[in-house]
C-alpha cells in the first residue's frame, strides 16, 4: 500500500512542477507570441498595397496609411491615398492547401477585380515545391490580374488578364491557392463589401 | 565508464544515434531539407536531451520503477514545450518552417532511450556529458543530412546561393526520396570510416 501512495504521489508532483513551469512561461511569453503574429500581419498588409516600411517604421507607417475597420466581425483593411481616395481594399483569404492550411492576405483596387497585392500568413506545404508560392515570382505575377470572371492558374504560359503560372511540380497546391483567391474574395464582396458598402467608401 | 571524453565520443561517432543506432529518423528524414532547419532541430534537441538528462539523473532514484515512463515523458514533454514557446516567441520564421516537428521531439526515442538506458542509473555530470555525446552526434547527422540535401535540392546553403544560376536544383533531393537516399549514403560512408566490429 505505501509502494502505490509513493507512486502517485512522485506522479502527481512531478506533474504539478511542470505544469507550474509551463503556465509561468506561457504567460510570460505570450504578449511576445501575439505580437510577433501582429507583426506579420502588418508586415503583410502593407506589402500587398505596396508601401514601403523598414522594421523601424512598421508600427507608424501601418497606422499612417491604413485604416482597420471590422465588418461584421471580419477585418478589412484600407489603404487611402493622399487625396484622401480609397486606393486599396486589404482583408484575410484562407483555405486547404495540399498538406494544411494557407492563410493570406490580398488587395484589390476598390473595384474589387483588380488583384494589387497577394501575401501569404502561413502555409505548410512541401518545401521546393508547393512552398514556393510564397516566393516573389509567384506573387508578384498577381500583381494587376483581373478577377473577371475568374483567376485561373494554368501550365504552359498564362497570357490572359486572369491568368498565372502554376507551379511546375505543385500542380494541386497551385489550384488550392486560385481556389482560396476566388472564394475568398467572392465571399467578401457577397457578405462584407457589398456594392453598397463600397458606395459608402468611396466618397470618403 | 567514468572517462568523460569517451561517454561523449561514443555517443558522438561510434554510437552515433542516427547512423549506427538508426534512431529518430523520422525527424531526420523530414526537417533536413534545410541546413538552418537541422541546425535549430539539433540545438532544440541538444536543450531537451542535456536538461532532461540531467533532471531525470537527479531524481531517477526517488521515483518508482512502475512509474519510469510517464515520469520521464512528463519531462521529456516540459521541456519541449518551452522550446517550442520560446522559438514561437523569439524565433518565429524557424517556429513556422519546424511547424509539428518539434512537438515530435517528445516522442524521439533518442531521448527517452538515453534517459531509460543511462541517466536513470548513472550520476548527473556522466548523464549529462552522455547526453551532450548524443545530442551532438545527433546534431551533426542533421547537418550532415541537410548540407548535402540543401546544396543539390536548392543550390544553397543557409539560404545563400552557392552554386552558380546554372545549377539545376534535384527536387527530389528536398523530398522524401531524396533524404532516404543521403541517409543510406551516409551511412555507407561512416561505416567505411569506422567500420563495425563483428562478433
Amino acid at each position: 500500500m505505501k509502494k502505490e501512495v509513493w507512486m502517485v504521489t512522485v506522479l502527481v508532483l512531478v506533474a504539478t512542477i511542470s505544469a507550474g513551469v509551463l503556465g509561468f512561461i506561457n504567460v510570460t511569453t505570450r504578449p511576445i507570441i501575439k505580437e510577433n503574429e501582429a507583426r506579420k500581419l502588418r508586415e503583410s498588409v502593407l506589402s500587398s498595397v505596396n508601401v514601403d516600411y523598414n522594421s523601424d517604421n512598421l508600427e507608424e507607417k501601418f497606422k499612417s496609411t491604413i485604416e482597420t475597420q471590422e465588418i461584421d466581425g471580419r477585418e478589412v483593411f484600407f489603404h487611402y491615398g493622399q487625396d484622401g481616395e480609397l486606393q486599396e481594399v486589404a482583408f484575410r483569404i484562407s483555405g486547404s492547401g495540399f498538406q494544411g492550411p494557407i492563410q493570406g492576405i490580398i488587395s484589390l483596387k476598390p473595384d474589387l477585380q483588380t488583384i494589387v497585392g497577394l501575401e501569404f500568413l502561413s502555409q505548410q506545404e512541401t518545401p521546393g515545391l508547393g512552398a514556393r508560392i510564397t516566393e516573389d515570382w509567384f506573387l508578384n505575377q498577381f500583381n494587376g490580374k483581373v478577377l473577371k470572371p475568374k483567376i485561373e492558374v494554368v501550365k504552359g504560359g498564362s497570357s490572359a488578364d486572369n491568368e498565372v503560372d502554376a507551379i511546375t511540380g505543385a500542380t494541386r497546391t497551385s489550384k488550392s491557392v486560385q481556389g482560396i483567391i476566388n472564394n475568398g474574395v467572392e465571399k467578401m464582396k457577397n457578405e462584407v463589401l457589398t456594392d453598397q458598402a463600397m458606395e459608402g467608401l468611396g466618397n470618403e | 565508464m567514468n572517462n568523460t571524453k569517451e561517454i561523449f565520443m561514443a555517443g558522438l561517432w561510434e554510437d552515433n544515434p542516427v547512423f549506427r543506432q538508426m534512431l529518430g529518423l523520422c525527424i531526420t528524414l523530414a526537417i533536413t531539407n534545410k541546413v538552418a532547419n537541422g541546425v535549430t532541430m539539433g540545438v532544440a534537441v541538444f536543450f531537451v536531451l542535456t536538461a532532461s538528462s540531467f533532471v531525470v539523473s537527479v531524481i531517477g532514484d526517488s521515483v518508482p520503477r512502475r512509474v519510469r515512463i510517464p515520469v520521464f515523458m512528463l519531462v521529456i514533454a516540459t521541456f519541449v514545450t518551452l522550446v517550442y514557446i520560446f522559438l514561437q516567441a523569439f524565433f518565429m520564421p524557424l517556429s513556422e518552417a519546424l511547424g509539428a516537428y518539434v512537438g515530435l521531439i517528445i516522442t524521439n526515442c533518442i531521448i527517452l532511450g538515453r534517459l531509460e538506458s543511462f541517466s536513470s542509473e548513472n550520476p548527473p555530470w556522466e548523464s549529462l556529458v552522455d547526453a551532450a555525446g548524443v545530442a551532438s552526434g545527433f546534431a551533426f547527422a542533421l547537418i550532415a543530412m541537410s548540407v548535402v540535401r540543401e546544396l543539390l535540392g536548392f543550390g544553397t546553403i543557409f539560404g545563400i546561393q552557392v552554386l552558380g544560376s546554372g545549377w539545376t536544383p534535384w527536387v527530389s533531393m528536398i523530398l522524401a526520396p531524396g533524404g532516404f537516399l543521403v541517409l543510406g549514403l551516409l551511412i555507407w560512408v561512416e561505416r567505411a570510416i569506422s567500420p563495425v566490429e563483428e562478433d
